[in-house]
């Protein structure tokens, strides 16, 4: 089979080779400008000692030994911080889009699209709208909504600083990272259950079907296969990569205690704090690694052939 | 029958000379207590000796005491209405304060030039003496509007270095008072909150205005004393219910700045911080508690109130100041004498090692507290400082040695963490290779095997294995995780899995479930094998296991559910692996895992836990073919049918010893009289 698959490649033209290589080019030029290129060079760059002013200096391995052995604060809070944002706000963003992307499927055309809008947008509004809404209502003072709330109902006597205390900046930010997740995976199961051939259902229910969840086990997930895997990259991505969240609610970077801070905060810490380029490259390619396990497992999980 | 009294005092003769000796054994006129690892009260060492007993000052109803740094003692003669300066060095009266002005002075407190400031509750003024006697001025009731239209009644009064008045008075819920200099009022310092009870909150909800005020008024439970340290930090006494916040050391937001719940009784009356930032607080019942500055209680000593005249025991208790020796002063307003303490050899190197850590002598403080351990081995006080400062010292594992002992789970958990990072660092290359090591190992064992297949015998043996029909049977369990439906209906229509199988995951997961409970890592460990009740827990995981099948079984069979009650428990069997896998997983990982990682744990556990409900519930619905809603109807049914028949067996029970007791009296009688 391989070698009639050879041969048939070795029979055709320069002219359709070269065609071929001109269909490929421009995705070809973008891939490598934005995607390949990048990543080759922060893995260059963390080899080395580069503090931006001098040129790079070649370090070998040092940066990783020094992660993974040395940076306390990075063992100490970092990472299980990390694991435990990405834990829940990954498959918890993650069942929750499904979840309301399965409810709003329920529902009329016209009401559908206004509640997908309202939830698709927290995922795009970015910082500011966080500082606008989030900022006040934790806020440290009695003024803060909820602040004022539980001093109304006598359940605190002063103030809790919600966004500068290490006990609350976490859930706090986990709770504005799931307010923020339906999106672009979040859209894309919409698509995916909308597009379900209804006659499936009826066919089922024809079968022994009784309730809704079996048709979602049965019917509903095993035909949305590439959306439920789309999302639940998309979800990953996100779970790594929305550490801002928690510097923005408080503030500051570090958080307090590193209470909030994840892997993308330490990213930034050393770049463009410490101007130590070398160490943050090394780091974002310590989680490039841990999202393309994550992705890994993600793909063996959905694309399970029964 | 005459001879009785007789005998009743021969007896207590005897018994009082018996006696007698083993009173004089020791000094001290009270047993001084400690905390063990499990936090209850144990005898320890005499911290403290009755020393002198001062009755010849004709006191009347002495309220307050105050010691300055000259180990002046300041005595607020509350019914002589006067200021009695004692020497407590040579024994002399130095000077008597008396001033038309001051009615009852009921609060002391001497700043460090000497300036006397007396709360006088009668007058309702705070008088400012100077060191000679001489009235510099009064402070009476605050002006400002802020004030209200409040009562000022002093009672306690306290000054910072400032010049700062923080006064308690009386009828005042709002909190400290906290005056300026000039005596401006500057508002409220540090409040206690009202705590409400749920019925309170009920009331609040649904009474009327008027019904509201018929209620009794709600008081926050009022501070009862308050002082000032020589590095002006404000601390206060409260009485009350609330135990743990009884003891507070105020930050400047007036919030407490202990961490740990303060030991200590609900009737607190006064206390005192000596130099060394060392914390003596009294109860009105004669007890004296010494804190450490972070609040770690250190011992308490002293005996309830009598009326008996025993050296170092009161009939109420009022004030207490501690002198630059250590030495202890109590007042007692009752029978108004002064009483002094005496601190022993022990206490005494305890205050050392705890003054020697706070100024970071790390070795000197562990040389101090391992003194310590030679006169008392199970000193859970020595074996955790020792602990702390070995932490500080980077000397984990013998850290881990005595926190452990301590039961001090944070510091184990903390030098832990720096064993396992040190070991980390050592090892962790060797792991990475070892763990590629293997990832190519099998793809190359797989590729040779593609090859020539040489583990074809192997494998078999394996395939044999798992065919034998209990081995397959429990191992049916980890289908469930992924195709709980499908793996119902196979159950249920008797295709797969079997008694068998459901049973050994069931056993396991008990085994799992006790071994959870006694063989977690040291710092998840929280409660001490030796006192776990075996008992209950056994009993507990199966009857209440059994009894769900049954009982689902009963509320199904009538509301049109198909599932037989062999069907339902091979059901609840195989839904318990998820939480089989927790228990062992939590069990395992608690080893090795620190207080940092805890929420792994926690997840672990939940996810567990859920897992195994969500399989339940889908079991009750594959098994009685019922749609969501009414296996949850069933589910929450079961529950309730289940309380009904605990509460039914527990009466049956009850009566059941009751009747047997009263055939048991009823065959005793029958004996007596027969007898007779």
């Amino acid at each position: 089979m391989r070698a009639k698959l050879r041969a048939k490649y070795q029979q055709k033209s320069l002219g359709d080779a070269l065609s071929l290589f001109g269909l490929l080019l421009p995705y070809g030029i973008v891939f490598m400008l934005f995607v390949a290129i990048p990543i080759a060079v922060s893995i260059a760059l963390s080899l080395t000692y580069f503090n931006v002013i001098e040129p790079p200096r070649y370090m070998g391995l040092f940066n990783y030994i020094t992660l993974l052995t040395q940076d306390e604060v990075f063992s100490r809070y970092i990472l299980p911080n990390t694991v435990k944002y990405a834990i829940i706000v990954g498959p918890g963003g993650y069942i929750l889009s499904f979840l309301t992307a399965w409810m709003l499927a329920q529902i009329q055309k016209l009401p559908r699209t206004i509640m997908a809008l309202a939830l698709y947008t927290p995922s795009m509004v970015g910082p500011v709208f966080i500082t606008v809404v989030w900022r006040t209502l934790f806020s440290g003072d009695e003024a803060g909504y909820i602040n004022a709330l539980l001093l109304r109902l006598e359940l605190i006597d002063k103030p809790i600083q919600f966004l500068l205390s290490s006990d609350y900046i976490m859930g706090i930010m986990i709770l504005v990272s799931l307010w923020s997740s339906m999106g672009i995976g979040f859209l894309a199961m919409l698509a995916g259950i909308l597009n379900v051939n209804e006659e499936l259902y009826e066919a089922a229910y024809m079968d022994g079907l009784r309730n809704r969840f079996q048709e979602i086990i049965y019917i509903t997930i095993p035909s949305m296969k590439p959306q439920m895997l789309f999302g639940a990259v998309m979800a990953i991505v996100n779970a790594f990569n929305t550490g801002w969240i928690g510097v923005t609610l408080c503030g500051a970077n570090p958080t307090p205690g590193y209470a909030a801070n994840v892997i993308i905060n330490h990213i930034e810490d050393y770049g463009f704090t410490r101007y130590e380029m070398g160490y943050a490259a090394a780091i974002s390619v310590a989680l490039l690694f841990l999202v393309t396990c994550f992705s890994k497992i993600a793909h063996k999980l959905f694309t399970e052939k029964d | 029958m005459k001879k009785l009294p007789v005998l009743v005092v021969l007896i207590l003769c005897v018994v009082l000379f018996m006696e007698a000796p083993v009173c004089f054994a020791s000094p001290a006129t009270s047993y001084t207590y400690s905390m063990d690892a499990k936090d209850r009260y144990i005898r320890t060492q005499d911290a403290y000796l009755p020393d002198r007993t001062i009755t010849d000052l004709e006191l009347d109803k002495p309220e307050d005491i105050f010691i300055d740094d000259r180990d002046y003692l300041y005595i607020a003669d509350t019914g002589n209405k006067r200021i009695l300066v004692y020497n407590t060095v040579n024994g002399r009266i130095v000077k008597e304060i008396k001033h038309e002005k001051m009615i009852s002075p009921t609060g002391i407190y001497v700043t460090k030039n000497y300036e006397i400031y007396v709360a006088d509750v009668s007058s309702s003024q705070i008088l400012r003496f100077a060191e000679n006697g001489e009235l510099i001025e009064t402070f009476g009731r605050p002006t400002a509007p802020a004030y209200g239209t409040n009562d000022f009644n002093p009672m306690k009064v306290a000054v910072d270095e400032a010049g700062n008045m923080y006064v308690l008075a009386e009828g005042i819920y709002d909190g400290i008072i906290q005056l300026a200099y000039s005596g401006e009022f500057l508002g409220y310092f540090a409040s206690n909150r009202v705590e409400l009870t749920f019925v309170q909150r009920l009331q609040d909800l649904f009474f009327t205005e008027a019904q509201k005020k018929q209620l009794l008024g709600r008081t926050p439970i009022t501070f009862s004393n308050l002082t000032v340290d020589r590095n002006g930090i404000l601390y206060s006494t409260t009485n009350g219910d609330d135990v743990e916040q009884a003891v507070k050391k105020h930050n400047t937001a007036g919030q407490s700045m202990f961490q740990d719940p303060v030991i200590a009784t609900d009737d607190l009356i006064d206390l005192f911080v000596d130099a060394n930032g060392i914390i003596y607080a009294v109860s009105k019942a004669g007890l004296i508690f010494v804190y450490s500055t972070e609040g770690e209680f250190i011992y308490s000593f002293g005996a309830f109130n009598s009326l008996q005249d025993v050296s170092g025991i009161f009939s109420s208790l009022s004030s207490v100041a501690v002198d630059s020796k250590g030495n202890v002063w109590t007042a007692d307003n009752e029978k108004s004498f002064i009483q002094s303490f005496v601190p022993t050899e022990y206490s005494q190197l305890v205050y050392r090692a705890l003054r020697e850590y706070n100024t970071g002598n790390y070795k000197e403080s562990i040389a101090l507290w391992r003194n310590i351990l030679k006169l008392n081995q199970m000193s859970v006080l020595a074996h955790n400082n020792i602990g702390k400062n070995l932490l500080f010292e980077q000397e984990y594992e013998q850290a881990m040695y005595h926190t452990e002992i301590a039961g001090n789970r944070y510091y184990y958990s903390q030098s832990f963490w720096e064993i396992r990072n040190i070991w980390l660092q050592k090892n962790l290359a060797y792991i990475l290779l070892i763990g590629v090591g293997i990832y190519l190992l099998s793809k190359l064992i797989g590729l040779i095997n593609r090859a020539t297949g040489f583990l074809a015998a192997p494998v078999s043996l394996v395939k044999r294995v798992y065919n034998i029909a209990p081995v397959r049977d429990t191992l049916y369990m980890f289908r469930f995780f992924s195709h709980p439906l499908d793996s119902f209906y196979e159950v249920k229509k008797g295709n797969r899995g079997s008694y068998v199988g459901a049973t050994i995951v069931y056993l396991s997961t008990f085994v799992a479930f006790m071994a959870s409970l006694v063989g977690k890592g040291f710092i998840y460990q929280k409660v001490a094998i030796e006192d776990i009740d075996y008992q209950a827990n056994v009993i507990g995981f199966f009857s209440l296991t059994l009894l769900f099948v049954l009982c689902n079984y009963l509320v199904s069979s009538i509301n049109d559910g198909e599932g037989k009650l062999g069907q339902l428990y091979k059901m609840l069997c195989y839904s318990m692996g998820p939480l089989l896998l927790s228990l062992i997983l939590t069990t395992i990982l608690s080893h090795f895992l620190t207080l940092n990682e805890v929420f792994f744990l926690q997840m672990i556990t939940i996810t567990g836990i859920v897992w195994t409900g969500l399989l339940i519930l889908l079991g009750v619905q594959e098994n009685h073919n019922y749609d969501t809603r009414v296996a949850i109807k069933s589910i929450l049914m079961t529950v309730l049918f289940m309380l009904i028949i605990i509460v039914v067996l527990l009466i049956i029970i009850i009566m059941a010893e009751q009747l047997y007791q009263f055939f048991e009296s009823i065959v005793k009688e029958a004996i007596r009289n027969v007898t007779r």
